[in-house]
């Protein structure tokens, strides 16, 4: 026990005794730290932002206009039933007319016999199926379907978008890696160099029969 | 070889054979023997160059002969364990060479460290070393950093080091360099103290140093050995 006072005092000693150089230390760590954090905080902030554009991410599948109205109900039940599908919403064609009028603001089709807008069902994904590699068996899948004419989902954005993230992601372990070795550089290096100043004294305690670690344990402390 | 182990208990030191080369392959000792019986001093005498600090090294074990035994305490300190070592060292006392105080730490945190290493309490730590800084006439040192004391005190300082944690051997590398008449009558008193209150001292020195302490036998160190 008096050992060990004596350790915790010394350390304590130590750095008192010599207030500039454990200030140095202790900001150069502060700002690793700090650039460790800024790092992890801005992955994080990209995180949520793929997140949240992932999930207003959904498919749109077009009927054939072949596919009788008694059997588009089978249809939606079998795209309910397939993995990674939370919901599937069915868009008739005056549904799709209804839209096309919204968004437009006139009615581009006033005059036709026909309503040539095709009938389709907008599906949305469960949280952890919206990757472009799901989406794209669920795309095979799809189309195997009989009466589903083409499928749309943003593709090329989606994998843009995961690339995208897994730089980020990369970057980040990268930056981590880099940061956490000048981390422990740093302590080493401050241990190391607070274990030169003092050699006579290290010195002068192996001489007096203080055992390595009796003698290191200050230093580890302070650093 | 029952002979050899009965000796190396009776003796304090024992060194047989020792054989060591510097640093430039030049030949330090060539089958040194050299042995100290409990409660007995020796002073060594011998040219700059002939070895005495390196066997104050070889003695407190941090210089390792190329052959040959270096036993103390009975304990053969190139053949055993650090903690076994350490246990050694801890009875071993030392002065000048490269024992020196620890320059910005106090008399008192000087004088603390050996207590520290025994476990002693601070109370009884406090009460030995006032004891000792009280025999050496350094208590109105007691505060003050041994880098800011005169070599003199410095040299009183190791005595009191060995003193407080009552260590049976001291080393002794050339005590009176550079210390004034009357410093030399001092530090020569308590060595001589020391000597009849039954510690071993080994006193290394330079020509003639006047040194003299009682009933200590007297060496010369040249070509290697020891005569």
């Amino acid at each position: 026990m008096i050992k060990i006072f004596y350790l915790i005092g010394k350390s304590a000693t130590n750095i008192v005794a010599r207030p500039l150089s454990a200030i140095t230390s202790f900001l150069s760590l502060l700002l690793l730290l700090l650039m460790f954090d800024m790092v992890w905080i801005s992955s994080l902030s990209a995180e949520r932002y793929y997140e949240r554009i992932a999930a207003d991410i959904d498919m749109e599948i077009f009927l054939d206009d072949t596919l009788a109205d008694s059997t588009v109900s089978g249809v939606l039940g079998t795209i309910v039933e397939m993995d990674g599908v939370a919901d599937a919403r069915y868009i008739s064609k005056e549904k799709a007319r209804d839209k096309l009028y919204s968004l437009m603001g006139a009615d581009l089709l006033d005059g036709l016999e026909d309503n040539p807008l095709p009938r389709s069902v907008i599906i949305t994904f469960e949280n952890d199926y919206r990757s472009s590699a799901n989406l794209a068996t669920l795309k095979e899948n799809l189309n195997r379907i009989d009466g589903v004419s083409e499928i749309y989902y943003p593709e090329e954005w989606l994998e843009k978008i995961e690339m995208t993230r897994g730089l980020i992601f990369k970057i980040v372990v990268f930056l981590g890696i880099v940061i956490s070795l000048a981390v422990v550089l740093n302590l080493l290096h401050s241990i190391r160099l607070s274990a030169r100043s003092r050699g006579q004294e290290i010195l002068q305690h192996r001489l007096l029969g203080a055992g390595k670690f009796f003698i290191s344990i200050p230093y580890i402390l302070e650093g | 070889m029952d002979k050899v182990k009965l000796k190396v208990i009776e003796n304090i030191v024992e060194l047989i054979d020792v054989n060591l080369s510097g640093a430039a392959g030049k030949r330090i000792f060539e089958g040194l023997n050299f042995s100290l019986p409990r409660g007995k001093s020796a002073i060594i005498q011998g040219q700059t160059g002939a070895g005495k600090t390196s066997l104050t090294e070889v003695l407190i074990g941090i210089k390792r002969p190329d052959s040959g035994m270096v036993a103390v305490f009975g304990t053969d300190i190139y053949r055993s364990r650090e903690s076994r070592l350490n246990r050694v060292r801890r009875n071993i006392g030392g002065v000048g060479g490269i024992f020196q105080p620890i320059a910005y730490q106090t008399v008192i945190e000087n004088l603390s460290y050996p207590l520290i290493l025994r476990g002693d309490r601070s109370s009884k730590r406090k009460t030995k070393i006032m004891e000792v800084l009280g025999q050496l006439n350094l208590l109105h040192k007691k505060d003050e950093q041994a880098f800011n004391i005169s070599r003199g005190e410095q040299i009183l300082l190791l005595l009191g080091r060995a003193i407080v944690a009552d260590q049976p051997l001291i080393l002794i590398d050339e005590p009176l360099a550079g210390l004034d008449p009357e410093m030399s009558d001092i530090v020569l008193e308590k060595l001589n103290r020391l000597s009849v209150a039954g510690h071993s001292l080994i006193v290394m020195t330079a020509g003639q140093t006047g040194i003299q302490l009682t009933d200590a036998a007297e060496y010369k160190m040249s070509d290697g050995g020891m005569q």
